[in-house]
């Protein structure tokens, strides 16, 4: 890890620790949704913006985890904190099979296979209703009982966030993740080159599906209840809206864009009324149009000249 | 040719087939790669140069036929396999990994543990750019990275794909004066296509000529561009008519 992440992994813990003292207490149930996109979407930044697959299904792996965690603790009474591991390692033991079927695939037929198996999620939990109950959605415990139960969901998605974050710092930085990096820029070279491309592949992506299934666990104790919507399409719309506009391929991309999309939009709301979704829409074409690396790129772009501008300030 | 290597041979191809459904690419090929040596394959477009690469790094599974590096086969082996086993490459259109920095380019191949680059960016020109992203790079120094890259994984035998396709006359100059070092202070064998017969004339110790899918001749330079097949095929009377 570097030094920038290490200060804004601290600032992340600090400011969610005081956040609950002096903010309405609306904003610990806004804040956890953060934590939940930008745990998701941490994952989907190792898939396709560290290991390059477009994988457009992946809001079915926090279905998977949710519903793991949850169906876990009804039947044989799985403590809640158990279930956030369960969630991730049912979710990335179908990356396994998943990774392992898109072996072949490639490009947009990556994006078509990942698509349908998420479709097959959502169709199946909804029609198996007797098990999942359906549309309607299955309850799952809270985290304590009592009337803390909001509060300490708060600080472990919190404290899930910043694993996740640290997690794929360090994988950004390691050789790990330059081997990730070797496949997404070209799968050939790295082959030829002496990198294990189709342990790598499946590597990315059942990283990224095991962080879903984390958050979807998360998701599912926090409002005690997961259903089929978690796994939509508009969903992953949202991820990728999020991982776009905060900086794909980046480290701070994911909570970056889930910060603007999950938070400012929260404050925004009153001046954006239903018009929310154009307005992410039109930004989302202007990133794509101009600045290809969103907000961190602008950042990257800004930062030297703020940094000149405070040297000469102070003097030096 | 016979059956049995000759002696001080790398890489043994016999009865090398490769073909895509019904299109045949080549067929029968049999040849040795002496170590030490720079090897060249010439022959026209379509002759089947890159497949043969192809297949000996194990993109492509050859449909009859056995290669051998070292005494192990090693057709069929998956190509990060072979390329563990001694074998580097370049493509003629340069493909370094074009998000990653110089440095990092390096460090992905080479064995973990292994980070002293300097030996082969400065052989590349490459060290004062090494944190720079490759896709920032010009076209010579992508090949320039290409070439250091393929180096990095310490490898007894280098595919080249036409090396030198594409640089203008300076370029071209730098780029043989860098291969000549490669060959001699790291002691690669190379095995090199190429289109451009003066470089090869002036470099290469031994060339085979492929042409249709068939391997037409073999030898020093001198022979090759005496062979008639050769001329006929490939150099045209042109050439011919200037060495004598």
């Amino acid at each position: 890890m570097k030094r920038n992440e290490i200060i804004v992994a601290v600032i992340m813990i600090v400011a969610g620790l005081i956040a609950p003292w002096v903010l309405p207490s609306v904003w610990t149930t806004i804040v956890s949704i953060f934590c939940y996109y930008a745990i998701l979407t941490i994952g989907w930044n190792i898939i396709f913006g560290y290991t390059g697959l477009f994988s457009y299904g992946h809001v079915a792996f926090p279905a998977i985890g949710g519903y793991t965690s949850a169906l876990l603790a009804e039947h044989i009474g799985l403590p809640p904190l158990l279930g956030l591991l369960a969630g991730g390692l049912a979710a990335g033991l179908m990356g396994v099979l998943i990774g392992l079927l898109i072996l072949r695939v490639r490009g947009f037929y990556l994006c078509l296979v990942t698509w349908a198996f998420a479709e097959v999620v959502n169709v199946v939990i909804k029609a198996e209703h007797e098990i999942t109950g359906g549309t309607g959605g299955f309850l799952a415990p809270s985290y304590v009982s009592g009337p803390n139960a909001e509060l300490v969901g708060y600080f472990i998605g919190l404290g899930l966030m910043t694993l996740a974050f640290v997690v794929s710092a360090i994988l950004y930085h390691s050789r790990w993740g330059l081997y990730l990096f070797a496949v997404r820029d070209d799968i050939d070279a790295a082959e030829s080159m002496g990198v294990k491309t189709r342990f790598w592949k499946v590597f990315g992506f059942t990283a990224g599906c095991a962080w879903a299934g984390v958050a979807g666990a998360f998701y599912a104790h926090y409002f005690n209840l997961v259903d089929p919507s978690i796994g939509g399409l508009d969903e992953m719309g949202k991820v990728c809206l999020i991982v776009i506009i905060g900086g794909l391929g980046t480290v701070y991309g994911p909570i970056l864009g889930s910060f603007f999309v999950v938070i400012v939009a929260e404050l925004l709301r009153g001046w954006m009324g239903g018009y929310s979704l154009l307005i992410f829409a039109t930004i989302m074409i202007l990133a794509v149009r101009f600045v290809r690396g969103g907000f961190m790129e602008i950042i990257q772009v800004v930062s030297p000249h703020l940094k000149n501008k405070y040297l000469a300030l102070i003097g030096k | 040719m016979n059956d049995n290597s000759q002696p001080g041979s790398l890489l043994q191809a016999r009865n090398l087939s490769m073909a895509f459904g019904g299109l045949v690419v080549f067929k029968n090929i049999s040849l040795d790669i002496i170590e030490h040596q720079i090897v060249a394959l010439i022959g026209p477009n379509g002759a089947g140069k890159t497949t043969l690469i192809n297949c000996i790094t194990g993109v492509y599974k050859p449909t009859q036929g056995n290669i051998a590096f070292q005494g192990q086969t090693i057709s069929g082996l998956r190509p990060h396999k072979i390329c563990r086993a001694g074998i580097g490459r370049t493509y003629q259109i340069p493909r370094p990994f074009m998000n990653m920095s110089v440095f990092e380019n390096l460090q992905v191949c080479a064995k973990p543990g292994d980070t002293d680059f300097r030996g082969l960016l400065d052989l590349a020109g490459l060290w004062d750019k090494r944190d720079r992203l490759a896709k920032t790079l010009t076209f010579q120094e992508r090949r320039l990275l290409e070439l250091s890259r393929a180096l990095a994984v310490n490898p007894k035998l280098l595919l080249l794909d036409e090396t030198i396709a594409g640089l203008n006359p300076t370029e071209t100059k730098e780029m043989m004066a860098i291969l000549a070092r490669i060959h001699s202070e790291f002691k690669i064998t190379i095995l090199w296509v190429e289109h451009v017969m003066s470089a090869i004339m002036e470099t290469a110790h031994h060339i085979f000529c492929l042409h249709q899918g068939a391997l037409i001749a073999e030898g020093c330079p001198a022979d090759i561009a005496n062979n008639d097949k050769v001329i006929e095929a490939y150099l045209g009377e042109e050439y011919k008519f200037q060495k004598k």
